[in-house]
């Protein structure tokens, strides 16, 4: 993952992934938002796991959307698995 | 650790021999478990309270506990085969007891003193239960409403469970309760209800539930009003009850394949044997080609439930990592053969096949329809619970993106070696347990390696084509699932898809153990691949291609009696029964 890139950067890439998994509109949610209201479930939501890791190049627990339950904590939780 | 010996196999399996000739010939009405008793039980809807109390005795419950928390259980093949004895005899006594194995296993999965306690519990012979779904939420778990306060003194249950096997005869239930009210899958946790711990009026139950398989079963319901225990009773971290669950959910899918294998047994006797003699003016079954097509085709079927239950018991050891992919993969596809198997050989017994009770039909020991009826509606229940078949399929869907994802398949030999009939394993790794996979199956990665392999000069030309046949669908698949659009409620083509997926591992799994054990499948079905080419062809029939050839179907057919003749069961796999 490259350094430089910032929580901001990768919300609106998490934003991408959820407009297209749950074909909602991008205005009708905000980054504060829990994944769960947004149409994807407990279980699906792991899925988003490997997106993340082909994305960022990270290998991540799959449960750190379970952890990260909204964009803004989930961009946060990527950004310091990149930093370790 | 999780090892692989080798050298060790057939001596592992002794307890599952000793097991089946403490069980005893289920014809003799004096057995520990006898066909016409279970029968009238069934008939009756009553629980099967002498045997059970047999088995308990015998101690069955030991190869449920890891070795690590004092218990038997090293290679899970043993208890696995221990439930089919169990099951082929008795499907309500295999579910009743075994139901234990499922209550406890979130105790191994989250490890620590909640697992030393939960052995200790399980030693005793109680039953432990498992609390899992609730009235009218369906099978999503993340829906579950009743709570546990968990505070510094104690924990406080309230709520309710239904329809739950031995809810009322447990002696202790893991419950999956609500802990935090915020939502979310952070927000459920599971606590080890004790029944001696908690005061009693504060459990109520429901009635029990009259069902259509498993009559006899304590299925019913259970309610906690406020139901106080202990603080060391959280089984696992606060708030990981249904990462827990979904782990264990991975081991104990393949683990109801015992159970359908069960079932599978009784069916192909009661067939092999209602096929051998006379029906009236009809003549044999075993003279007649149409009923030797159907007959093979359904020992086929058999033996792929098998594979299925071999592979999928042998990757919770291997390679726990993949669990959340394989163990959809087999529960999907496992009861779904089962279910069929039932269906075409009801319609090749008949009337037979209806028959209740323990009247004696001709010149067969009476209730043996009975048992086949009893058998076919019990082992209906197995695609329901643990997930159904929509879940485990919708599973399939969401792991399809990480099969597909570029990944180092590992040498061929590797991939074989935990399916060799002397590989041996000394405990489940549950710590590798994964929710989803990285790179899906490297079972189903290897089919084109598999059918390379197969292509040797010395396997029959009918397996090879089938095996190539199969390769091809995997390919075609690959490229379909690329185009497949990713969406958090699939549609129906996605679910389509995955029953192929499903169907082309079953193929895998078939080639995989033929070529792990080639040399050790016991005769007759071992003294040529023609069980290998019936199984490959009836995979591909069922992706569409042409049916199972009557010349395989005769062939295996005719090694399936001789080894139903001779007293074995019809398997692949040797030293599990008390006369191998």
């Amino acid at each position: 993952m490259p350094v430089q890139l910032t929580a901001t950067e990768i919300e609106q890439w998490l934003v991408g992934r959820v407009v297209a998994y749950g074909k909602i509109q991008a205005d009708a949610f905000t980054i504060d938002t829990p994944l769960a209201e947004l149409g994807l479930d407990s279980v699906y939501a792991l899925t988003l796991c490997g997106d993340i890791e082909d994305e960022f190049q990270l290998e991540v627990d799959p449960t750190i959307v379970w952890d990260h339950p909204t964009i803004r904590e989930l961009a946060e939780g990527i950004r310091q698995r990149a930093e370790e | 650790m999780t090892a692989v010996a080798t050298g060790v196999g057939a001596g592992t399996l002794a307890p599952v021999r000793a097991f089946d000739a403490f069980l005893g010939d289920p014809a003799d009405d004096d057995a520990v478990i006898s066909t016409s008793r279970s029968v009238l039980l069934d008939e009756r809807s009553a629980f099967p309270d002498d045997e059970i109390t047999a088995v308990t005795a015998f101690g069955l419950q030991r190869w449920y506990i890891p070795a690590a928390h004092g218990g038997a259980l090293t290679d899970a093949l043993v208890p696995l085969l221990m439930i089919r004895h169990l099951a082929r005899r008795d499907f309500t006594v295999a579910a009743a007891h075994g139901k234990t194995f499922l209550g406890a296993i979130c105790a191994w999965v989250a490890d620590g003193s909640i697992a030393t306690r939960m052995a200790g519990l399980v030693e005793t012979g109680g039953p432990v239960s498992w609390g899992l779904t609730e009235r009218g939420r369906g099978s999503d778990l993340s829906r579950s409403a009743t709570t546990a306060q968990l505070g510094a003194d104690a924990v406080r249950v309230d709520g309710g469970k239904w329809p739950i096997n031995n809810a009322v005869r447990c002696r202790a239930m893991t419950v999956l309760a609500r802990s935090d009210e915020r939502g979310g899958p952070r927000s459920l946790s599971l606590v080890l209800v004790d029944k001696d711990e908690a005061e009693p009026a504060t459990i109520g139950y429901e009635p029990k539930v009259a069902s259509h398989g498993l009559r006899g079963a304590n299925l019913a319901g259970i309610r906690f009003e406020g139901s106080v225990v202990g603080p060391d009773t959280v089984v696992g971290p606060e708030g990981h009850g249904l990462e827990i669950v979904l782990k264990s959910l991975q081991l104990t899918r393949p683990f109801t394949t015992g159970l359908s294998m069960g079932a599978v047994d009784r069916a192909l006797q009661t067939a092999l044997d209602a096929a051998a003699v006379p029906d009236g003016a009809h003549g044999r079954l075993l003279d007649s080609p149409t009923a030797r097509r159907s007959l093979g085709v359904a020992v086929a079927d058999a033996l792929l439930v098998e594979c299925l239950m071999l592979v999928g018991v042998r990757s919770a050891h291997a390679v726990p990592a993949e669990m959340a992919l394989v163990s959809a993969l087999v529960k999907f596809l496992g009861p779904d053969t089962a279910d069929l198997l039932f269906r075409d050989l009801t319609r090749l017994l008949g009337a037979r096949a209806l028959v209740v009770g323990t009247e004696t039909s001709g010149a067969l020991h009476p209730s043996a329809f009975g048992a086949f009826q009893k058998a076919a509606r019990d082992s209906r229940v197995v695609g329901i619970f643990d997930g159904n078949s929509v879940v485990n399929l919708n599973m399939i869907v969401n792991e399809l993106p990480n099969q597909l994802r570029p990944a180092p398949t590992p040498p061929l030999a590797e991939v074989l070696a935990p399916l060799r009939a002397d590989a041996h394993f000394d405990a489940l790794d549950t710590t590798a347990l994964r929710l989803v996979t990285r790179h899906g199956s490297r079972l189903l990665r290897s089919l084109p390696a598999f059918v390379d392999a197969v292509d040797d000069g010395r396997t029959s030309r009918a397996a090879v084509d089938a095996a190539r046949w199969i390769g091809r669908e995997y390919t075609a698949l690959l490229v379909e699932a690329e185009t497949l659009p990713r969406q958090s409620q699939p549609d129906p083509l996605a679910f389509h898809l995955a029953e192929r997926f499903a169907l082309v591992f079953g193929g895998a799994c078939a080639l995989a153990v033929h070529l792990a054990r080639a040399d050790s499948v016991p005769g007759p079905l071992g003294d040529s691949d023609v069980w290998l080419a019936a199984v490959l062809q009836r995979v591909a029939n069922r992706l569409g291609a042409d049916p199972v050839q009557a010349p395989v179907a005769d062939a295996l057919l005719d090694a399936a009696v001789r080894a139903h003749a001779a007293g074995s069961a019809v398997t692949l796999l040797g030293s599990w029964t008390a006369r191998s």
